[in-house]
């Protein structure tokens, strides 16, 4: 019954998924950051210049941090073989949280030295309030905050479902399975033996409290990033307006689809994980009370068939996630090569100006 | 939208008010309608927030806007001026624009008017 509810629940997550992806994620257009700033006059246009060559060193930095965090990752997974694939299970979460930290600490300018006589006689500010979500895709909260919830909730169980290993860490799946059997002397089984085991890696306590941890503060740090970039203050310059908001939004985007990309890069392989042990916990001997047991071979392990299914599930979830987690990737990837064009204005609106 | 102008005799604090009673009164501002932060406002303006806090303050002192912890400030109903007068100076500014005349302009000529 709870088998087959998670896997009605792990069928609607897939469908949800698909849905957002295919209705949202494929269909997003990226304004041309430079016409809009080439709006400006001369002095405008430098200063825009200014901001986008912040935005995208920024991003490109924060990608860089998060490249070194993950190849920390390998090398830490390296040294400390003791730690059980730790370093790699959280690397996705701590890779975001590095990333993140970048864009929090890493402020636009909005404000510079050289501006025309008419905008420092003349400020104007809009009276519609900016909030975090206006920036960015309509699903930029929704989705991070569905597959955060899905991840504590799946952490939490698998927590308490988990059980010791050897050295006592929970990052194993204790299981009971019909695995023996007793015979009398005419060789006819009498009686069925359980035993009990523990299969791993399981995302139990050990990989979940500190993933758990990571996901909290990379979600804290996401909302700050996506919250400052909303109160920022916006450039003088009516003409540089449409500018500004394409250069919100284009922050909005990259912080969402990267917390989102890892998000599924963090789930997928602690799922695989869980699948693995589940289908592992579900193998039994099919021995049955009164069968006769000639001797010319035991019988092979077979599977439980919901668990398998479950597994199953699980493991295309997973496989699903991986493919989001690719695409939200390569959509980060163009909304960073939004910002490298070269920042060389047409001669016609150099002329005009 | 609301302009800042330093060389105004007035300070920013009431040139905000101002400005912003204007919006409400010709129901460019509805009821109801959400002003933005005090700090989005000010920072915008590149003012300190304590001024923008005082022109919220004074509006909230006349009766024009509310400010509710959650809600932040927002216009109260009932702030519309008589429609036939309003009707009246959008037709002035529109005559003024044909004519060619400045905002300056017209304010000089309405405030000659006004005190004769």
């Amino acid at each position: 019954m709870v088998n087959g509810f998670a896997l009605l629940l792990l069928l609607g997550f897939s469908v949800g998924i698909v849905l957002l992806v295919r209705r949202n994620i494929f269909t997003q257009q990226r304004s041309n950051l430079l016409s809009l700033a080439a709006a400006g006059t001369i002095i405008e246009r430098a200063n825009a210049g200014r901001v986008l060559r912040s935005l995208r060193a920024r991003t490109v930095v924060a990608l860089a941090v998060m490249a070194l965090g993950g190849v920390a990752a390998l090398v830490l997974h390296a040294e400390y073989p003791g730690a059980a694939g730790l370093p790699l299970a959280a690397a996705p979460a701590a890779m975001w949280v590095l990333a993140a930290l970048v864009f929090v600490a890493w402020r636009i300018p909005h404000e510079f030295s050289d501006i025309s006589p008419e905008l420092s006689l003349h400020t104007s500010a809009e009276l519609t309030p900016r909030s975090t979500g206006m920036f960015g895709p309509a699903w930029g909260i929704v989705m991070p905050a569905v597959l955060l919830g899905a991840s504590a909730a799946g952490l939490v169980v698998a927590g308490i479902l988990s059980g010791p290993d050897e050295r006592g860490r929970f990052r194993n799946l204790p299981y009971v399975s019909a695995g023996g059997a007793e015979l009398d002397q005419n060789m006819v089984v009498t009686q069925v033996q359980l035993g009990a085991g523990s299969i791993g890696p399981f995302p139990g306590w050990y990989y979940g409290i500190p993933v758990l941890a990571l996901l909290m503060l990379g979600s804290g740090l996401g909302l700050w990033a996506l919250s400052s970039n909303a109160r920022r203050p916006r450039m003088r310059g009516m003409r540089l307006r449409a500018f500004d908001d394409a250069v919100r939004t284009n922050v909005g985007y990259v912080v969402s689809t990267g917390f989102s990309a890892m998000l599924c890069f963090q789930v997928a392989p602690l799922l695989l994980f869980a699948a693995s042990a589940l289908h592992g916990s579900g193998m039994n001997a099919p021995y049955v009370v009164g069968q006769v047991f000639d001797g010319g071979g035991v019988p092979g392990m077979t599977a439980d068939p919901l668990l398998t299914a479950l597994a199953l599930a699980m493991a295309v979830v997973a496989l699903l996630l991986l493919i989001v987690g690719a695409v939200l990737l390569v959509r980060l990837l163009g909304w960073v090569g939004a910002t490298v064009r070269p920042l060389q204005f047409p001669a016609t609106a150099r002329a005009i100006a | 939208m609301i302009t800042l102008d330093a060389s105004h005799p007035s300070g920013p604090a009431e040139q905000i008010r101002a400005q912003i009673t204007a919006l409400i009164q010709s129901g460019e501002l509805e009821a109801d309608d959400r002003l933005p932060s005090v700090r989005q406002l000010a920072g915008d303006l590149r003012i300190a927030a304590g001024t923008v806090a005082k022109a919220y303050k004074e509006l909230e002192a006349a009766g024009l806007v509310r400010t509710g912890r959650a809600n932040g400030t927002r216009v109260n109903p009932g702030q519309l001026l008589d429609a036939p007068a309003l009707r009246e100076v959008r037709r002035l500014v529109a005559a003024a624009r044909n004519a060619g005349m400045s905002l300056d302009d017209v304010q000089g000529i309405v405030a000659v008017t006004w005190n004769a």
